[in-house]
C-alpha cells in the first residue's frame, strides 16, 4: 500500500473506532442503569427488594441522568488520557517502567540494538527514535509509540534485547519501523486514550469495592457501596471486553502488514521470522507483567497480554499464521536455541565495508544532467514510507563512512547541540563571524570550541549527510531538560535569523527538530489534518514553491520556468511567486507549519509538485534533492535516501 | 432518588480522576529524573575508565609520587563503586549523596596531582597525556551538562511534589521523601577540574 493512502486509511478507520465507541458506551449506560436501579433499590426501601422492586423505579428521566454521567465519565477519561499521550513516546515508554539507553553507551548488547535502530531510522529518512529498555521484562517483545516520526520511542523488553541475534532484532525493528510509517502509532494512541475511558468505570467499582469493605459502622450503607462496587467493575469487565473487540479489530490487520513490510525493508524473512520463533519456544513468550501494559497492549510487536476470550479478544494474529505468511514452508518447529549476543560486530554497522559500492548522489558527481532527472525526483516522493533494502545497505555505509567525530557528538545531549549550531552556520563567511560571536557569548562552557571543532569535520562532510547528521542527534536532544531546551531553542532562532537571506535548507532543519522536540517538552500541537487540497493554502504552496527555485536556478527565466512546473503540477491556476519583499521568517514558518497539516493525499501532490520544480531545468544537485528531503520531512513525510542505484 | 444521587456519584468519579491525575503526574516526573541519570552513568564511566589510564602514563614519570597516584586510583574505585549504587537506583537520596561526596573526593586526589604534574614538564609535553587530559576536560563538560539536566529534572519533581494539594497525598502515593540533587562535594574544586592542564 502506499505510503499516503495508508496513512489516510490509519485516519479512516477511526470511523469503525467511533462507530465501535458508541457501543460500547451505549452497552455500558444501560448495563451501569440497571446495577444503579438495582442498588437504589436496596438503599431507599430500607430492606432487600426484589428485583421487580428495584424496576419500579424504572424512570426515563434517570435513565438519561445517569447516562449522561456514564457518558461524562467515559468522556472525561479518554481526554485526560488522550491529553496525558500527547506528551508523545516517551510519555508512553516511561509509564510502561522504560528506562532510556543513553545513546553513546558501551555496553555491547544495547550498542548493537542501537546501531540497529540508527540504520533502520537513516534508511527510512526518519530521525532516530530513543530506545527504551524495559528492564523487568523477560518475555520476548517490542512496542513503537509517539505522534509523528519525528517524535517516536522504540521500546524493547529486556528479553528482546539479550535474547535475539543482530538479525532478528533487526526484524523486531524493522516492524516497529513499519508501525511508525504506517501511521499506526497515532491509531495506537487514540485507541488507548478512547479505551482508558471505557476501563474508567470498571476501575471506580474498584476502588469503591475496596473502600466499602474498610469503611462501615453503617453496614446497610456499605453493603449499598460493596454492591455498587462489585456491580461496576462487573460493568468494568464489560468495558474491557469491549475494548479488547476494538483492538482486536483494528489491529490484526495491521500487523500483517507491519510484518510484510519489515520483510521488505530487510529483504531477510529468516530475521523476523527468527524472532517469531524464539518467542514461541521461550518460557515468558512475549508476554508483558507490567501493571499498565494492557493499555498499549495492540501496540506491542507480539500478544503481550493473555488473551481471556481466545481469538476473539487477541490482539495479535497467532504466531503460527504470521510465521507462515513469512515462511510458507516452514515446518512448524519453533527454534529453541537460545542465542547468544557476541561482542564482535557492534562496534558500527556491520554491513558498513560489504556496501561500500553502492552510490549515492555526491557532490563530486555534480548534477544529473539528463532526462532521467524527472524520474528520479518523481521515485523519491513514491519511495515515501517504503525504504528497502538498498537504503538499509546504503545507511549502513553511510554510518560507517561518518567521521566519528560528528558520530559521537550526535549521541549525547552536549555534543548534539554543538553539531547542531554547527550544521546551522552560514556558508557566508560574514554571517557566519555573527553567528560565532553570538555563540561564545551566548552558549555553554565549551561548546563553543567543541561546535568549531565541529565545523572543521563537517567541512568534509558531504552535503547528503547532514539530514541524516541531524537525525542522529535527535534522542540526545531529547534528553536536555526544559530549561536546558528552552536556551537550545532560543539560540538555535537566533542563529537562524542572523541570516539575512533566507536558508530553506536551514529552516527545514530547525523545523525538523523543534517539531519532533516539542511534544516531549509540554508543547502541544494539534495534529489533525485540517487543510483538505493544496488549493486550500495558495500562498504557502507559492512561497515555497518560490524558495525551491532559488536553490537551483541562475537565471531569473530558469526560475519562472521550475516554478511554473511546481504550479502546473500541483493544479492551482493563478498562483505567482511570492514577491522578495513577502519573504520573511515568521512567513515561512507559519507556511511550513499550515502544510503540514494537510491530508495526506494532498501532501503527496504537494511534494510531487515540488520535485517537479526542482527538476524542471532537466538538471537536479543534491543540494536539490536534500532541500526536497528536508520540506518532505517537515511536513511528517520520511523521504529515504535518494539513491543514484535506482537510475 | 433524585438528581443530588447523580451529582454525588459524578463527583466522586471526578475526585477519583483528580487524584489519579495526580498520582500519575508524580509517576511520571520520577521516571524523567531517574532517566536523565542514565546520561550522567555513561559520562562519569567514561571518566572513570580514563583516569587509569592516565595514572598508567603519569607513572613512568611519576617514580616518587606514588601515594598522589594511587590516592587518585583509590578515589577513583570510590567513585565507582557510588555510581554502581547510585545508578542502580536514582531516587535513593542516600545513593546519590555518597555518589557527591565520592566525586568531590575524586575532583581532590586530580587537582593534587595536577599540581605535582606542574612540576614534571616532560609529562606535560608528553602526548598521551596531552590527549587523555584533553579527553577528561571534554567529558567534564558533558558530566556538567548531564548533571544540570539530571537536576532540573529532580526540582521539577521535588517542586510539584511539594506544592497545594499534592503534598497533602505525595506521600499516601508513596512519593515522601524529596528526590536528591546531584551535587558534587566542594564543588569550588569541580570549577576548576575542567580546566586541567597537564
Amino acid at each position: 500500500m502506499d505510503f499516503f493512502r495508508a496513512q489516510d486509511a490509519a485516519r479512516g478507520s477511526t470511523f469503525l473506532l467511533v462507530v465501535l465507541f458508541a457501543l460500547a458506551v451505549i452497552s455500558l449506560v444501560v448495563v451501569t442503569n440497571l446495577l444503579l436501579m438495582l442498588f437504589l433499590g436496596l438503599v431507599d426501601a430500607n430492606q432487600i427488594t426484589t428485583p421487580a422492586g428495584a424496576f419500579s423505579h424504572y424512570d426515563w428521566g434517570h435513565f438519561l441522568a445517569i447516562g449522561a454521567a456514564v457518558a461524562l465519565v467515559i468522556a472525561a477519561g479518554s481526554i485526560y488520557k488522550l491529553k496525558q499521550l500527547a506528551k508523545g513516546g516517551s510519555a508512553v515508554a516511561e509509564a510502561l517502567g522504560g528506562r532510556i539507553i543513553a545513546q553513546d553507551t558501551l555496553e555491547p548488547a544495547h550498542r548493537r540494538v542501537l546501531n540497529v535502530v540508527e540504520e533502520m531510522a537513516i534508511a527510512s529518512g526518519t530521525t532516530v527514535p530513543p530506545v527504551y529498555l524495559l528492564e523487568q521484562e523477560s518475555g520476548i517483545n517490542a512496542f513503537a509509540a509517539g505522534l509523528t516520526p519525528a517524535n517516536a520511542v522504540i521500546g524493547l523488553t529486556k528479553g528482546a534485547v539479550e535474547g535475539l541475534s543482530r538479525e532478528q532484532l533487526q526484524g523486531v525493528i524493522a516492524h516497529e519501523f513499519s508501525h511508525i510509517l504506517n501511521g499506526d502509532m497515532r491509531l495506537n494512541i487514540r485507541l488507548a486514550g478512547v479505551l482508558h475511558g471505557i476501563l474508567l468505570i470498571g476501575l471506580i467499582g474498584y476502588h469503591l469495592l475496596h473502600s466499602g469493605g474498610r469503611g462501615g459502622s453503617d453496614s446497610r450503607g456499605s453493603s449499598g457501596f460493596f454492591v455498587l462496587g462489585l456491580g461496576l467493575m462487573a460493568v468494568g469487565y464489560g468495558g474491557t471486553f469491549f475494548s479488547n473487540l476494538i483492538k482486536a479489530s483494528v489491529g490484526r490487520q495491521r500487523e500483517f502488514l507491519a510484518d510484510a513490510t519489515a520483510v521488505q525493508f530487510t529483504r531477510n524473512p529468516a530475521g523476523i521470522a527468527g524472532a517469531l520463533k524464539r518467542i514461541g519456544s521461550a518460557n515468558s513468550g512475549a508476554l508483558l507483567t507490567h501493571p499498565d501494559a494492557p493499555e498499549m497492549s495492540h501496540a506491542y510487536f507480539a500478544q503481550g497480554i493473555r488473551a481471556r476470550l481466545g481469538r476473539l479478544s487477541a490482539t495479535h494474529p497467532r504466531l503460527e499464521e504470521r510465521i507462515r505468511r513469512i515462511q510458507p514452508g516452514w515446518n512448524g518447529r519453533f527454534a529453541p536455541a537460545p542465542t547468544q549476543v557476541s561482542a564482535t560486530g557492534w562496534t558500527t554497522s556491520d554491513g558498513a565495508t560489504s556496501s561500500a559500492k553502492l552510490s549515492a548522489l555526491t557532490d563530486s558527481a555534480g548534477s544529473i544532467p539528463n532526462t532521467d532527472a524527472a524520474r528520479i525526483a518523481e521515485q523519491a516522493v513514491e519511495q515515501i514510507g517504503h525504504p528497502d533494502e538498498t537504503h538499509l545497505r546504503y545507511a549502513q555505509s553511510l554510518i560507517g563512512t561518518l567521521s566519528p567525530a560528528l558520530h559521537w557528538a550526535a549521541r549525547e545531549p552536549y555534543g548534539a547541540r554543538a553539531l547542531v549550531y554547527a550544521l546551522v552556520l552560514d556558508r557566508n563567511t560574514e554571517v557566519r563571524r555573527h553567528q560565532l560571536v553570538y555563540l561564545e557569548e551566548q552558549a555553554d562552557l565549551g561548546v563553543y570550541d567543541y561546535t568549531l571543532q565541529l565545523v572543521t569535520a563537517l567541512r568534509d562532510t558531504r552535503r547528503e549527510h547532514h539530514l541524516p547528521l541531524l537525525d542522529l542527534c535527535m534522542p540526545a536532544l531529547r534528553q536536555l531538560s526544559l530549561i536546558q531546551y528552552r536556551t537550545f531553542n532560543a539560540n538555535l532562532d537566533a542563529l537562524i535569523r542572523m541570516d539575512a537571506r533566507i536558508n530553506l535548507f536551514e529552516w527545514c532543519l530547525s523545523r525538523i527538530l523543534l517539531s519532533g522536540l516539542a511534544p516531549d517538552f509540554g508543547e502541544r500541537r494539534s495534529h489533525a489534518t485540517i487543510h483538505k487540497t493544496c488549493a486550500d493554502l495558495p500562498r504557502e504552496c507559492a512561497l515555497i514553491f518560490t524558495l525551491l527555485t532559488q536553490v537551483s536556478a541562475n537565471a531569473p527565466a530558469g526560475s519562472r520556468a521550475s516554478f511554473e512546473a511546481a504550479r502546473a503540477a500541483v493544479g492551482i491556476a493563478d498562483l505567482e511567486p511570492t514577491r522578495r519583499n513577502a519573504i520573511h521568517h515568521q512567513a515561512l514558518d507559519a507556511a511550513l507549519k499550515r502544510l503540514s497539516r494537510l491530508k495526506p493525499r494532498a501532501k503527496r501532490t504537494f511534494l510531487d509538485a515540488c520535485a517537479a520544480g526542482v527538476s524542471a531545468d532537466q538538471q537536479v544537485s543534491p543540494a536539490e534533492f536534500e532541500v526536497l528531503r528536508a520540506v518532505s520531512a517537515v511536513i511528517d513525510c520520511p523521504m529515504p535516501p535518494i539513491l543514484l542505484s535506482g537510475m | 432518588m433524585d438528581v443530588s444521587t447523580i451529582i454525588v456519584v459524578a463527583i466522586i468519579a471526578f475526585v477519583a480522576l483528580f487524584f489519579i491525575a495526580i498520582f500519575n503526574k508524580l509517576v511520571a516526573l520520577k521516571n524523567r529524573f531517574q532517566n536523565a541519570f542514565a546520561q550522567i552513568e555513561v559520562q562519569l564511566k567514561r571518566r572513570y575508565d580514563l583516569i587509569p589510564n592516565l595514572v598508567e602514563t603519569a607513572k613512568g614519570y611519576l617514580k616518587h609520587e606514588r601515594e598522589t597516584l594511587e590516592a587518585v586510583i583509590a578515589a577513583r574505585n570510590g567513585a565507582l563503586a557510588g555510581l554502581a549504587r547510585a545508578a542502580a537506583d536514582p531516587t535513593n537520596a542516600a545513593a546519590i549523596a555518597s555518589l557527591g561526596n565520592a566525586e568531590g573526593a575524586l575532583a581532590g586526589a586530580l587537582g593534587r596531582l595536577n599540581v605535582v604534574v606542574e612540576a614534571y614538564p616532560d609529562l606535560k609535553a608528553n602526548a598521551n597525556m596531552m590527549q587523555l587530559s584533553e579527553e577528561l576536560t571534554s567529558t567534564e563538560n558533558k558530566v556538567a551538562f548531564a548533571r544540570q539536566s539530571f537536576n532540573d529534572q529532580v526540582m521539577a519533581y521535588n517542586t510539584y511534589k511539594q506544592s497545594f494539594p499534592q503534598n497533602l497525598v505525595a506521600g499516601i502515593f508513596g512519593h515522601g521523601t524529596d528526590a536528591r540533587l546531584l551535587e558534587f562535594a566542594d564543588s569550588a574544586t569541580i570549577q576548576q577540574a575542567p580546566k586541567v592542564s597537564f
